[in-house]
Order: structure tokens, then sequence, then C-alpha cells
């Protein structure tokens, strides 16, 4: 079955940098987004739209 | 700088701002005036497609140049002056500032509508590029190039002179769309001219196939989706007043989503000539779109959380709430139709049509009629004239949608299993296509009742806004607030990582455009290569100059709107059809015709399987040689002239874009066009056909091009593909 589907993926170099990019970018995101303490930091930046001086 | 607008108030360190109301005014008229006319045609081609004397045997009326213009007008005049809407308003207020420069928004503005209006008066002429959502001329491509860096300078200027800090999420998302809708256009659009309203694509078949598909789903995910997914984490959060669920969560949405999303087009060509890699790749990152898309669907519905009743009583969070829902329905239909065995029954079929208006009349139509119940209050200072009448625009429109979006869906399934369904020994059960349409016409009223239905809401807003419009108070001043005179400072800790990107425009800017970029060229370069999946033994002739100038009126009819050129590699497919199209058949094709509906049979293999009459009988009345056929008649074509001079510098031009034309040819393209029409026209005449100068009619040009669909593969024993003239 894995071979039936790697079959598939008939170009490796462009397949393994496609996903080595992705998972890459992934990671990082995760790692930045979640790191400890950036709770509070991010619920103020989210209160920005409802803080724009303009609920006329 | 309009400093004026700014005064100080030493006191409390605070400035004044004017945003600029009037611009998003405009927009958000002009986006109404532009939605009738996309919800008038689109429920026009309905009903040519229900009935065919619909399209009253007019050349600019017909269905072929109508959808063009029906889905032009949705996506860049309703869908695009919607956007820009959305983002001058939003902008301004997330910035805390006024646009960088009035003049620049303006001209922004002005020159889109000229060049929706150039759409509206070239597309129906039949000036088109036959490349879905991408038909527009080549001036008319230069001028949205121009007019969509007008629009990036001033907003990036009005990030640059914000009075906040950070950018906040939606501002993520309107630069990723202001970067690679740049991109995607202007690598579509690479074309070379042959007079003012006429050029060829320098990408040819299986290029050009990747290459459109890559720009068109992205139009879908860059026009369509990213800028709504800014427009959301604004609105919504206003609408409720309750900040974005989890912001968090928004930032692994804009990445994971920008980086895949780039990758899928090719789900619009499985089990085509395309090479496997790129199919299993568009699959594969289509799948994994699931995650983000609905990360972001989440986030947008629990940001209602604590104030739900409100969908019980404003009628703003019906329509937004119910977008969000479309969004995640449209983003787990989308991955399942790209799973190649769905994709084998979904492809050609309505259920593309369905799950397409599932996005645009439910995401994208209910977030926009969402924002303008919004924003017209709040920019003429007023209410809403009538709630109730909201309400019941809402629930006309949801009706609408639901209507459409099962009929199309089960006019595809239907027709799907149709196609492939076969009896004991491996034949086709319903081997004549007609048959397999005729059971779906039901449904296309049913879709047309539907269509109108949704319009019927639109017209009741109309009718809301223009009431509350008229009951407002006259001579508006633009909205002055007053904010913090510096940049503000959100915590005082020092920042790293994202948290420092998120105020550095140019690098967050340029790692966003990466994220697009690179998926673009790994998938886009190996295909730039044809030689290494064309196998040199068999050879294609390019279009002899009649069938050039054939091609060009199977394009300017926009017939690539009901009939595919390609042949797929599925049983049903070559059963039906004949063997399945090959990488090299199109390798000459500028641009490439393989299509992405089928109202009508594949073309790719109907050369000389018709004799010359069949095919003139069956453009001026398809009904005369197909009973019950819903093909329009096209009694012009036996009209209109072929214009020979012009073919000369067509053929010039192909050559000149990679076709191998000999000398020769070039020289005399007129007159071996000629020659090949007299051919043509004598064998009409032969049959009885007796139109006097028929050999000079488009008719002829087009059967010629007709003829050489599935012959160009040269055979053992032809010359070296190397000259045209020789040959006849």
């Amino acid at each position: 079955m894995a071979k039936l589907w790697l079959a598939h993926f008939n170009d490796v170099p462009l397949a393994l940098a496609a996903l080595i990019l992705f998972a890459g970018t992934f990671g990082f995101v995760l790692v930045w987004t979640f790191r400890k303490n950036a709770k509070p930091y991010y619920d103020k930046i989210s209160q920005i739209p409802l803080k724009d001086g303009d609920d006329l | 700088m309009k400093g004026a607008k700014v005064e100080s108030s030493k006191n409390n360190q605070l400035v004044k701002v004017i945003y600029d109301d009037k611009i998003v005014k405009a927009f958000l008229l002009a986006t109404l005036v532009f939605a009738g006319i996309a919800f008038l045609v689109g429920v026009l081609i309905a009903l040519q497609l229900a009935y065919w004397p619909f399209n009253m045997n007019l050349e600019w009326f017909t269905y072929g140049r109508m959808r063009p213009l029906h889905t032009n007008a949705a996506i860049f005049a309703f869908g695009g002056n919607a956007i820009f809407a959305g983002i001058y308003y939003s902008t301004q207020r997330l910035c805390k500032t006024r646009m960088f420069n009035d003049t620049l928004s303006w001209l922004h503005f002005w020159g889109w509508q000229a060049i929706i209006l150039s759409a509206a008066i070239t597309l129906p002429l039949g000036y088109s590029q036959g490349k879905e959502y991408a038909e527009l001329e080549w001036p008319i491509d230069i001028a949205i190039a121009v007019f969509w860096v007008i629009f990036g300078v001033n907003f990036f200027g009005t990030l640059y002179k914000r009075r906040e800090k950070h950018i906040y999420v939606a501002l993520w998302f309107y630069i990723a769309t202001i970067i690679t809708v740049a991109m995607l256009h202007i690598v579509n659009s690479i074309e070379y001219p042959v007079s003012f309203l006429k050029s060829y694509p320098v990408w040819a078949g299986v290029q050009d196939a990747m290459i459109q598909w890559w720009y068109g789903h992205n139009a879908v995910a860059f026009f369509l989706t990213t800028p709504f997914l800014g427009l959301m984490y604004y609105f919504v959060p206003k609408a409720v007043n309750r900040p974005v669920y989890s912001y968090r969560l928004s930032i692994v949405h804009f990445w994971a989503l920008i980086f895949i999303y780039i990758w899928a087009g090719p789900h619009h060509l499985l089990y085509t000539a395309l090479p496997d890699w790129a199919q299993t790749f568009g699959m594969v990152f289509s799948v994994m779109l699931w995650a983000p898309s609905w990360g972001g669907m989440i986030n947008g519905l629990l940001t209602l959380r604590g104030v739900w009743h409100l969908l019980r009583t404003d009628p703003i969070v019906k329509f937004f709430v119910t977008a969000v829902t479309f969004y995640g329905m449209s983003t787990f239909e989308g991955p399942l139709l790209s799973i190649k065995s769905v994709s084998h029954l979904a492809h050609y079929t309505d259920w593309i049509i369905g799950h397409v208006h599932g996005g645009t009349l439910g995401w994208n139509g209910f977030m926009i009629f969402g924002m303008t119940y919004f924003l017209i209050p709040k920019l003429w200072r007023t209410q809403m004239y009538s709630k109730s009448l909201m309400t019941t625009h809402f629930w006309i429109g949801l009706a609408g949608i639901v209507l459409y979006y099962v009929s199309m869906t089960s006019a595809g399934i239907t027709q799907g299993l149709m196609w492939r369904a076969m009896d004991g020994n491996g034949n086709l059960l319903y081997p004549d296509f007609v048959e397999t349409v005729l059971k779906i016409v039901p449904l296309y009223w049913v879709r047309a009742v539907a269509g109108t239905l949704y319009m019927v809401g639109f017209f009741i807003m109309v009718y809301n806004v223009f009431k509350t419009i008229q009951l407002a108070p006259a001579n508006q001043a633009d909205s002055e607030v007053m904010v913090a005179a510096a940049p503000k400072e959100l915590h005082s800790e020092p920042e790293t990582g994202h948290r420092r990107l998120e105020g550095l425009i140019p690098t967050f800017s340029v790692l966003a455009f990466l994220a697009v970029f690179v998926g673009s060229v790994l998938e886009i370069y190996p295909s730039l290569n044809l030689k290494q999946y064309i196998k040199d033994e068999v050879p294609v002739s390019p279009y002899t100059p009649l069938e050039l100038a054939g091609r060009d009126i199977y394009i300017k009819e926009g017939c690539y709107t009901c009939h595919s050129q390609m042949i797929r590699q599925v049983a049903d497919d070559v059963l039906r059809f004949g063997k399945a199209s090959t990488i090299s058949e199109s390798m000459y094709d500028h641009p490439f015709q393989w299509g992405s509906k089928r109202t009508g049979p594949d073309l790719a293999r109907v050369g000389k399987k018709y004799p010359n009459l069949w095919h003139y009988k069956h453009m001026l009345d398809p009904r005369s040689v197909t009973p019950k056929s819903i093909m329009p008649n096209y009694p012009w074509l036996a009209d209109n002239a072929i214009d020979f001079v012009v073919i000369r510098k067509k053929v010039s031009v192909m050559s000149a874009i990679g076709v191998p034309y000999d000398e020769k040819t070039i020289a005399q393209a007129d007159v071996i066009a000629e020659n090949e029409a007299k051919i043509i026209a004598k064998d009409l005449a032969d049959q009885g056909i007796t139109q006097q100068g028929l050999e000079r009619k488009e008719i002829i040009a087009l059967i010629a091009y007709m003829q050489a669909l599935g012959q160009k593969e040269k055979k053992k024993g032809d010359d070296n593909g190397k000259t045209v003239a020789g040959s006849l």
C-alpha cells in the first residue's frame, strides 16, 4: 500500500523539498506562536479592531 | 500628507484623524451596481442552459460570450469592489490613520471601474484569451497590473504611516492578497500581442494548463479567500463586539493557508496529460488545506462565544455566521473533490459548478452583504431603513443558495455516474452524450429558479440601502476619531520572533511572498521544460494557417466554456471519446483549451469523425444533426468574413513564441489559408451548400480547426514537422 502511494511521488527531490519546506514553516510558526507566556500578548492585539476609536 | 486633517491635542497626546469614508462609499456603491449585473447575467446564462432559445441567435448575447462576462463580473467587479471597500474601511481603522494618498485611492477606484467597463464591452464582442477568469485581452491586463500596483502602493503607504504598532491579522491577509494576486496575474498574463485586442500567451499546452490553474485556483485562494478572511477577522469581531476567538490560531491559519494554497492548482488537472508528480502534489496539498481552512472557520464561528443569541436577533450576524459556515463547507468539499477518485466522478460536471457557487454565493456573497449592512449605517450616520427586509433578504438568499447547491450537485453526480456506467461487457450504458445532458435539464431549471431567488434577495437589499441613504442626513463629513499620536507600544518587554516580525512590514511581506513564491517555482519550473515529458518519436504538426484562424474563432465564441479537449486517462473517457490525450498533442496550443466543463462532449478527437457538411449544419443549427441538443445556433459564422490578412501576423507571432512554422508558411499564411478554405468550401458546395463566397466565411475556418483536432500527431512517413505549407 505504502509503495503504491509513494509511486505517485515520482519526483523524489521535489517532493522532499516541498514537504521539508512546509514542515519547517509550519513548525516554526507553531513554536513561536504557542511559546510560553504569549497568550496575554496576543489577547491584547486581538482587541485592536474593537478599540479603533470609531464605534459610532 | 493630508496633514490638515490631523490636529494635535497636546494635553493628552492625541491627534484627530479624519478617515476617508468617501472612497469606501464609492467602492461599496460600485459593489452593488456590479453585483446586480453579475447576478442578472448569471440568471440569463442559467436560463440559456435550461432552454437554448434564450441565446436569441445573437452573436454578442450567446452563452459562450456571456459566461466569461458573468464570472469576471462576479469575481472582479462584485467581489473586487467589495474587497476594496472593506480593505479601505478596515485598514484606516486598524492603522488609525487616513489612507496614504487620496489621489491614489481615487485613481484606483476609477481605474478599476474602467477595467470593468472594458471587460463588459470586450467580452460580449468576443475579445477573449480563452483562459478562464483571465479572458481579458492584453491592454486590459496591463491596466489591471497598473491599478493593482497603485492600490498596493496606497495600502503599504498607509501601513508605513500607521499609528498602531502592530499589524492586526486582517492586514496580513490583505498583504498576502496584494502580493500574490500581482504575481499570479503577471505570470499568467505574459502574452505576445497580435493586434490591439488580440494576443497569444507565451505558455503552451501543459505549461499553459499548469500556469493557468496555478493562477485560476489561486484566484479563488487569494482573491476570493484571503481578502475575505481578512474582512472576517475585522468585521465579525466588530459585529459581535468580541475579540477573535484565538489570535494565535489566526497566525497558524494565515501561514499554513498561504503556504499550502499555492500548491493546489493541479487538482484541476487530475488524470489529464499533466505529469503525475504534479497531479499528486495538487491532490496532497489540497487535502492538507482541510486543516488551516477549518481552523479559520472555527476561529470565525467561535468568535461568537457568549453572544450566540445575536444569531437570532441580528441580521448582520446571520449573514456573517452563514458566510463562515459556507466557507467551512466549501473548504471541506474542495479537498474532497481533489481526491483523484472523487475528481474522476465530479470533474467536468455540474458538481463543480455547485461547489463554486456554494463558495461565491454563500461565503463571498453573504460576507459582502453582512459587511454592506454593517457599513451603510456607519458611513451614512443612520440606521438601516428596515431590519425586517434585511432578515427577508437573508432567508430568500439562503433558500436560493441551498436550492442552487442541491440542484447542481445532484446534476453533477447524476451525469458523472451516467458517463461512467457500463454494462457487463464493458460497453457504455449511455454512449450518446446528449442523453446524459437531457437527464439534467430539469435541474438546470431548478438552478435558474435558485439564482433568481438569490437575485431577488439582493434587490431587496438594494431597495433597503436606497431608502436608508435617502433618509440619511445630508452633507456628511468623514469620520473623525482621536487616537494616540505615536505608534502605540502594546507592552514594554523586548520583542523577539514572530512578535517582532508582526511590526516589520517589509520583512513580513517578503516572508509572505517567499511562502507563495517558493511553492510556485517548485511546482511550475519542472513543467516549463517540456522536452523531458514529450517523446521525440511522436512529433506533432502545428496548426495550418486556416486551422489557426478557426481556433481563434473557437476561443472567441467561448466554446471552451462547454467543451473540453482533454480525454482523461480513465476507462470511461477513453471508451467514449477515444485514446487518452497525450502531452505532445497540445504542445503548440497557445492557449491550451483543455477546458473545465462538459456541457457538450469532449472534442479532443473530433477531427475527421464527421464530414465537413455535418459541422456546417451543426454550427448553424445543432438540432439538425443532434436532435434535442442544447447548443446555441451560430448563424453569424456563415455571415462573418475571415480576416485573411491578419492570419500572416498570427502565424508570425506563433513562430516568435516557439511554434515551428517555416519562413514560407509565415510569408504566405494568408494565401495558404485561402487555398485551404477553398478546398473545404468546394467540398460543401459538392454536397449542395450553395452560399456565395462561403470560402471567406468564419464557419469554414472553424470547420478546418474542428477537423484538425486529434489529427496533429504525425505518422510515420510524414516530413519532419518543420513545414506546414509543404503539406497543403
